[in-house]
């Protein structure tokens, strides 16, 4: 299957979104007194919280581009470009209202632009690419991952993985440890982001998409933004 | 689409982009406050700053005065500048874009690099031009030393050319350095307190302005390879740096 190899570009740290700019929140965590030895237990909390939310919007997203380019029976009025681009603004907003930060938002704006941009070179993306944003990260990262061939547990996965990518490599960057630790806390992940996929890729619609909150993570994400002398964006 | 418009040459309708590379402390703030200062009356400027602590640069052309504060941004580079101003160029091809469409029309958007090491210089999909700022005060031979930027950003600056008494630097022969080794390439000493080094770098900017305006300049690539030489028939010549995919990245980490 394409969809497989497609799964390992969209996971690689090296496509060109952007991504190094993130820290997926370690950054004003460290700096609020976080321990590096707690950054497994972070990835965790994230992966039981925030990232599944945005998991589940994800796998909704990529539901419904998939039925609009399969014209499955149901999806005769997604065809409808309009229609499409609507239902999936249903689904921006549904992530929207779960997540309080407006700081954590605008960031998650900025990668699903960044993200669009790359992915729209790659492969036709219209009506969806040309419509009005914002978009956050999560939808987008549904529509590319679903136009990709990627199913419903491929792109979970997907967005679970490179939220833990992104929180160790940043930590790395931040206080620096012997690399292969890092690597271990990845692979120690997998137990934790399999549990979320198998939670989340039966999403189908925006009442589906659970409403968890990490009310601490939003706050220092939101503290962020004003912090001087950071090295991430969020 | 992405913008791959920066190395066709046809009739362009953005703004210029100029970056600005060199190492750290020889003047990069200083030489865009100069040009906000020169330029800001007769052309629309907007400024991209990518510091290594994301708004220090920012705060300082801001408290300069030079220039709207609005039209200054700066942008996060996850301690990758390098990384951001020419393998992952995302972010700041966003703010620049950003920047033109909200301050339409824009003339010319200078890119500030976070400072380094003298081996960074702008991608050409980011930049139409790039200047390379170097410093007496960091020593005479470091012109003669060479690297991609000094050797082929498509002009090198040599600051604060004033300083040069007191750092025991011969501000001729490094210039003579610098071209040699930058093979008749634009040269600019600079100071502050030298009103004629001022008006040759406002001119170079107007002149590269215009050549570009007129579908004339090609970005080049002064990329962290040396250009490579062949051997056959003798002759070595060197070519533009077209395998840039090839290159080698000195810290080739992933994010």
């Amino acid at each position: 299957m394409l969809a497989s190899y497609l799964s390992l570009l969209l996971a690689d740290g090296r496509l060109p979104t952007g991504a190094h700019t993130q820290s997926a929140g370690v950054e004003p965590a460290l700096r609020h007194g976080m321990r590096v030895d707690e950054v497994p237990a972070y990835v965790r909390v994230r992966l039981t919280t925030v990232t599944e939310v945005e998991a589940a919007a994800a796998v909704v997203a990529g539901r419904l581009w998939s039925r609009r380019a399969a014209g499955e029976p149901g999806a005769s009025e997604l065809v409808d470009r309009p229609a499409a681009v609507e239902a999936l603004a249903e689904v921006d907003a549904a992530w929207r209202v779960r997540t309080l930060s407006d700081a954590l938002r605008e960031a998650s704006d900025l990668l699903g632009r960044s993200y669009l941009r790359t992915a729209a070179a790659v492969w036709d993306l219209t009506p969806f690419a040309t419509a009005p944003g914002p978009w956050c990260r999560a939808v987008v990262l549904g529509v590319v991952a679903a136009e990709a061939g990627l199913d419903a547990e491929q792109t979970a996965r997907l967005v679970a993985y490179d939220d833990v990518q992104t929180v160790v490599s940043a930590a790395l960057k931040l206080e620096p440890f012997d690399p292969s630790r890092g690597v271990r806390w990845v692979a120690d992940a997998a137990v934790v982001v399999e549990a979320l996929v198998a939670r989340v890729a039966g999403a189908r619609t925006t009442d589906d998409i659970p409403a968890h909150s990490a009310p601490l993570v939003e706050e220092w994400g939101q503290r962020h933004r004003t912090s001087e002398r950071r090295l991430f964006r969020a | 689409m992405p913008d791959g418009s920066s190395t066709t040459p046809t009739i362009p309708t953005r703004a210029l982009r100029i970056g600005v590379a060199g190492p750290v402390g020889t003047g990069k703030s200083s030489l865009i406050a100069l040009l906000c200062r020169e330029l800001g009356t007769e052309l629309s400027l907007a400024v991209v700053t990518n510091d290594i602590y994301t708004d220090e640069d920012a705060r300082f052309l801001r408290s300069a005065g030079v220039l709207d504060p609005e039209r200054i941004r700066a942008v996060e580079t996850g301690a990758c500048p390098h990384t951001a101003i020419r393998d992952d160029i995302t972010q700041n091809l966003l703010a620049v874009e950003d920047l033109e469409r909200d301050f339409a029309p824009v003339d010319v958007v200078l890119v500030e690099s976070g400072g380094d090491n003298l081996t960074a210089t702008f991608s050409p999909a980011l930049v139409d031009a790039q200047f390379f700022v170097l410093d007496v005060a960091g020593g005479g031979d470091v012109a003669r030393k060479g690297g991609p930027g000094i050797a082929r950003a498509d002009a090198l600056v040599v600051n604060k050319t004033d300083l040069a008494p007191y750092v025991g630097v011969d501000v001729a022969q490094m210039v003579a350095d610098a071209e040699q080794a930058r093979d008749g390439r634009t040269v600019l000493p600079l100071s502050r307190q030298d009103p004629a080094s001022v008006a040759r770098v406002r001119a170079w900017v107007l002149e590269t302005l215009a050549e570009f305006r007129a579908g004339r300049h090609v970005a080049q690539d002064p990329g962290p390879m040396a250009p490579h030489f062949h051997a056959e028939g003798g002759e070595g010549h060197s070519h533009a740096p077209e395998t840039r995919e090839t290159h080698s990245h000195e810290h080739a980490h992933s994010h």
